[in-house]
């Protein structure tokens, strides 16, 4: 799944848990379920994050052959 | 075997020049012909007399007399004929010269020029341009002569590529006017660049070949772009007058052609590295706006992972605020009978065994009363 859905999904059941009477064991397995999504996210973000500094590596290394 | 008998030169020299002198018809005469190729400095007079068929060498020394003649007058010179033993030159010397009307040669040329010009062949209009690489040349002129030697010198000094062929013919004399019209007609279909017409300097009557209608008209005709190169700069043909171009002398038809070729090249290379420059800046300022593209990718890229990066965060914010734990850790229990979660105390009943759930840990209670 795409981050932004599961964003999505994490909003969701935040707004799941506070607006409606669950009982305890709901809450705990939808609280449960937000946070994996949540690391998930993290590290998809981490993962991205390291392609861009190396992206960023690349483009400097560009520009600074076209100066050579 | 017998030996010939023979005189030498100056024996034969002598011989004529005693016939000459010792014949008094030759001593007072007075001749009639057309003043051409005239040149006078100070007293001295110098110029051919010539009729249809022949033509003389005139010199008048001290000449003083008020008529001083024009090309192509008609006239009457007075004088005698003399011999130079040393040159072997026949000359006749004259006393004195009166005009007897503009001569038929002159007059014969004057019509046929406005005759020409009336028929526009003159016509700027009418001009061949010139090639851009005029590679191939050929020469119309006396193999013999020395401006076959002056253009080839001319042309090849500054340029090996262009092929310059020679077409002999006669520049002057009977047949020269023939020669130079079939020449011209052949090598018009030969794929030649450039037909150069040249010849060196001479007098009137050697440049009157080029003044001809035939050879005139046949420089017209031809679809080759002609340039005519005759005698020196003072000389003007109709021939001069009819070609593509003229050139003041042989040399400077030369070196027309090696400028030619040389501004078309220059200009071609002039042309590649405007396109060159022009490529090359083209190539640098879309490099450039790929660069601030890719920079400005790069920041909305990091601004975007960072505002996500903040939003996972303040989820997990609020989920650690709804967290049940929050409420064990309150002092709230969780309560079930066997499976069931008891919700209400209506759900229960007396002496009901009952799981309890709370912080740290779990218990089992007895009902033992409700309300």
């Amino acid at each position: 799944m795409s981050l932004e859905y599961n964003i999505e999904k994490i909003e969701s059941i935040a707004q799941k848990i506070e607006s409606e009477v669950l009982a305890i064991d709901d809450v705990l397995n939808l609280y449960e379920e937000a946070i994996l999504i949540s690391k998930d996210c993290l590290i998809t973000l981490s993962s991205q994050k390291g392609r861009l500094t190396e992206l960023n590596a690349s483009l400097e290394k560009l520009i600074i052959e076209d100066y050579d | 075997m017998l030996e010939k008998e023979y005189l030498t030169v100056s024996e034969l020299n002598s011989y004529l020049y005693g016939i000459i002198e010792n014949d008094a018809l030759l001593w007072d005469l007075v001749v009639k012909g057309e003043i051409s190729g005239l040149s006078i400095h100070k007293e001295n007079l110098y110029c051919t007399l010539k009729d249809e068929n022949s033509q003389i060498s005139i010199c008048g020394f001290k000449l003083k007399q008020k008529y001083l003649p024009k090309e192509g007058d008609s006239v009457l010179i007075s004088g005698r004929i003399s011999y130079y033993i040393k040159t072997g030159k026949l000359s006749f010397i004259a006393t004195e010269i009166e005009l007897c009307g503009s001569g038929k040669q002159f007059d014969k040329f004057q019509e046929l020029k406005a005759r020409l010009t009336k028929e526009g062949l003159f016509d700027i209009t009418h001009k061949i341009l010139p090639p851009a690489f005029p590679q191939n040349i050929v020469v119309i002129t006396s193999k013999e002569g020395a401006v076959i030697k002056d253009i080839y010198k001319t042309i090849h000094k500054n340029n090996k590529q262009i092929a310059v062929s020679v077409y002999n013919v006669s520049v002057q004399g009977i047949s020269s006017v023939k020669e130079i019209v079939e020449a011209l007609s052949f090598l018009d279909k030969q794929n030649f660049d450039v037909i150069i017409l040249a010849r060196g300097g001479g007098s009137a009557e050697d440049l009157s070949a080029f003044n001809s209608e035939e050879v005139v008209r046949a420089i017209y005709a031809a679809k080759t772009f002609v340039i005519s190169a005759i005698g020196h700069e003072v000389d003007f043909t109709l021939s001069d007058a009819v070609s593509d171009l003229r050139c003041l002398t042989p040399t400077a038809a030369g070196e027309y052609i090696v400028s030619q070729y040389n501004n078309s090249i220059n200009r071609i290379f002039s042309s590649l590295q405007t396109i060159e420059k022009k490529v090359n800046m083209t190539i640098e300022s879309t490099k450039n706006l790929a660069i601030n593209c890719l920079k400005k990718i790069s920041l909305i890229a990091q601004f975007k992972i960072s505002s996500e990066e903040k939003n996972i965060y303040n989820l997990r914010k609020t989920l650690s605020l709804i967290n049940p734990q929050n409420l064990f850790n309150k002092g709230y229990f969780k309560i079930k009978k066997g499976d069931v979660n008891i919700c209400s105390v209506q759900d229960v009943c007396v002496n009901d065994i009952l799981n309890v759930y709370g912080n740290k840990g779990s218990f089992s209670a007895k009902v033992i009363d409700k309300d």
